[in-house]
């Protein structure tokens, strides 16, 4: 598989910091680790908020720093949850006083490096909590959802975070609403093809000729079943009957619907895609109160797309409103 | 012939510098694998775990060269830690759990015998049940390490010598590695798979396995069939 890289164990290495460098008006590297932040960090009495993971879904996270994003960002080598030394060089960076809030998604090596790292910061007398994002709803049926992995809904939860920190919402508060917008988030994907990690001589797995995966996450794991391939619009109507029968969504509800590229997929088809969602969004008479389509949360270079329903309430709705300034994320 | 004059003397004992010899040739046996691991993993999981293992025990085999050692526990101790910082991922916090836990257990002595051997093995897998909520059968590093562990016990009871209570324990864990084609997972990304997972080998097993036969290989040179 090609790739252009140097040496293979410098990939992530390199890679941050060539986003820190084309990025230093707004963000320094912490040590000589794998952990960016936004430069005014840690703001003073202001909660902290620390998201992290594998690379390799790059803008994720490593981009989503900034004013109104997270604070500080920590990655792992490629699909590899980091160590608890980054994560808790992170969380010291992070802490203003107020506290910091581990934000990132649930998979069990990202939730016992976070855990160590915890209890390290707990040593420290940080006030510390974890908010684990799991918006996937194929990878654990209904009534076991805390067993959920977190996914495409990830850069609208940090956007909310911010946004909420930011604007001064206490600890606790801040807890409250991420754990109730995780809650209202809800994907699904398929992929095309699959990935491939920089030095190794075959995809991690393969979608036969003719073929898609369904329901699957972002590590280039196969999915929950394998379909033939269909159209644009009957895949992503099955798709959001699935999503929409998990939350449930209602008539009237209104929605943020994002359809996310995996990496390797076209902006032409992901307009395709965003077209045929709002056709069976408004057929279902849900209301979709913002739309995102782009690369937000990739699989190395993975085709596919993901499709994320968030339902909102007021609460949420202000701070979806408010301005982001994240390298890969903004909004004024 | 002086060689085997050498080998004719039963080892009984373990020192520190067995250990250090142990972790340096997990070391090479990890590196020698690296793409069997990474393409069992990419199977079921994400492929990564043939070169997370990799890494650790390449930074613990530094870490061990390295550092002054005073003892068998803080070498074993320095392992796990060495494995916990330079891994992620969910097998960092395992497997170095696993490897800081035995040196826990280490009597204050420089030598550990069978009976020694088989309480730091046991304490290292309780730990490793509790941290990772797993239990056999769920197709995790678990399935290849309880029947070692049991096999281990049931030579002490017969009074095994050291090197055939490591190569049945070698046998075992084999045994319980192969036995994971046979579970669906439970833990880690493969169970988002459920059934699917159904005919493939777990990646962790492997390395336990490999872990464990190493340990033998080290001290015995191989020497025994290990079927």
């Amino acid at each position: 598989m090609k790739k252009l890289i140097n040496d293979l164990e410098n990939v992530v290495n390199e890679s941050v910091e060539g986003f820190v460098l084309a990025n230093q008006n707004q963000i320094k590297k912490v040590g000589n680790l794998n952990v960016v932040a936004r430069k005014n960090a840690p703001v003073e009495k202001q909660v902290g908020i620390v998201i992290g993971g594998g690379s390799g879904h790059e803008p994720l996270f490593l981009e989503y720093v900034g004013k109104g994003m997270a604070d500080v960002a920590v990655c792992g080598e490629v699909f590899v949850a980091p160590s608890p030394k980054p994560i808790y060089e992170a969380i010291k960076v992070a802490d203003g006083g107020k506290g910091v809030i581990l934000l990132y998604n649930n998979y069990s090596g990202d939730v016992l490096n976070f855990n160590m790292a915890q209890e390290m910061a707990r040593e420290d007398n940080i006030k510390i909590d974890t908010v684990l994002i799991n918006d996937e709803i194929a990878s654990a049926p209904k009534e076991k959802m805390e067993e959920r992995r977190g996914t495409t809904a990830d850069h609208i939860i940090i956007k909310i975070a911010g946004a909420a920190t930011q604007a001064g919402l206490d600890f606790e508060k801040t807890i409250s609403l991420l754990k109730k917008s995780i809650y209202n988030a809800r994907s699904l994907g398929v992929s095309l093809s699959a990935c491939s990690l920089p030095g190794a001589d075959v995809a991690t797995f393969s979608v036969e000729e003719g073929k898609m995966e369904f329901g699957l996450g972002l590590h280039g794991e196969p999915g929950i079943k394998t379909l033939d391939i269909m159209s644009a619009d009957d895949t992503t109507k099955l798709m959001i009957e699935t999503i929409i029968e998990d939350l449930p969504f209602r008539t009237n509800d209104e929605v943020i619907v994002i359809v996310n590229g995996y990496g390797c997929t076209t902006r032409l088809e992901l307009n395709i895609v965003m077209r045929a969602a709002h056709m069976y969004l408004r057929e279902k008479g849900i209301n979709i109160y913002a739309s995102e389509l782009g690369e937000f949360c990739t699989s190395l270079d993975m085709a596919g797309i993901a499709i994320t329903l968030i339902k909102l309430d007021q609460e949420m709705k202000k701070y979806y409103d408010m301005p982001a300034y994240s390298p890969a994320y903004k909004k004024f | 012939m002086k060689t085997k004059m050498k080998n004719s003397v039963a080892k009984n004992n373990l020192e520190l510098k067995d250990f250090v010899k142990i972790i340096k040739n997990i070391n090479k046996t990890m590196e020698k694998n690296v793409k069997t691991l990474t393409k069992i993993d990419s199977n079921i999981g994400d492929g990564d775990h043939g070169t997370t293992i990799a890494r650790g025990f390449k930074s613990a085999s530094l870490a061990l060269e390295e550092e002054k050692l005073k003892d068998i526990s803080s070498a074993l101790v320095l392992t796990g830690e060495t494995l916990v910082a330079s891994m992620g991922g969910a097998s960092g916090p395992l497997f170095g759990t696993f490897f800081r836990a035995m040196g826990q257990k280490v009597p204050n002595r420089n030598h550990v015998n069978l009976e020694d051997l088989c309480l730091i093995f046991s304490f290292a897998y309780e730990n490793l049940l509790k941290i990772s909520g797993a239990k056999p059968g769920e197709k995790t590093m678990i399935d290849s390490l309880d029947p070692a562990v049991e096999s281990l016990k049931t030579s002490v009871a017969k009074k095994d010598t050291l090197e055939d209570a490591l190569n049945k324990m070698v046998i075992a864990s084999k045994k319980g590695m192969l036995a994971t084609k046979n579970y669906v997972a439970k833990k880690g990304r493969a169970k988002y798979l459920k059934e699917r997972s159904l005919g493939l080998q777990d990646a962790g097993a492997t390395s336990m396995y490999l872990i464990i036969k190493t340990f033998y290989e080290s001290i015995f040179c191989g020497k025994k069939i290990t079927k």
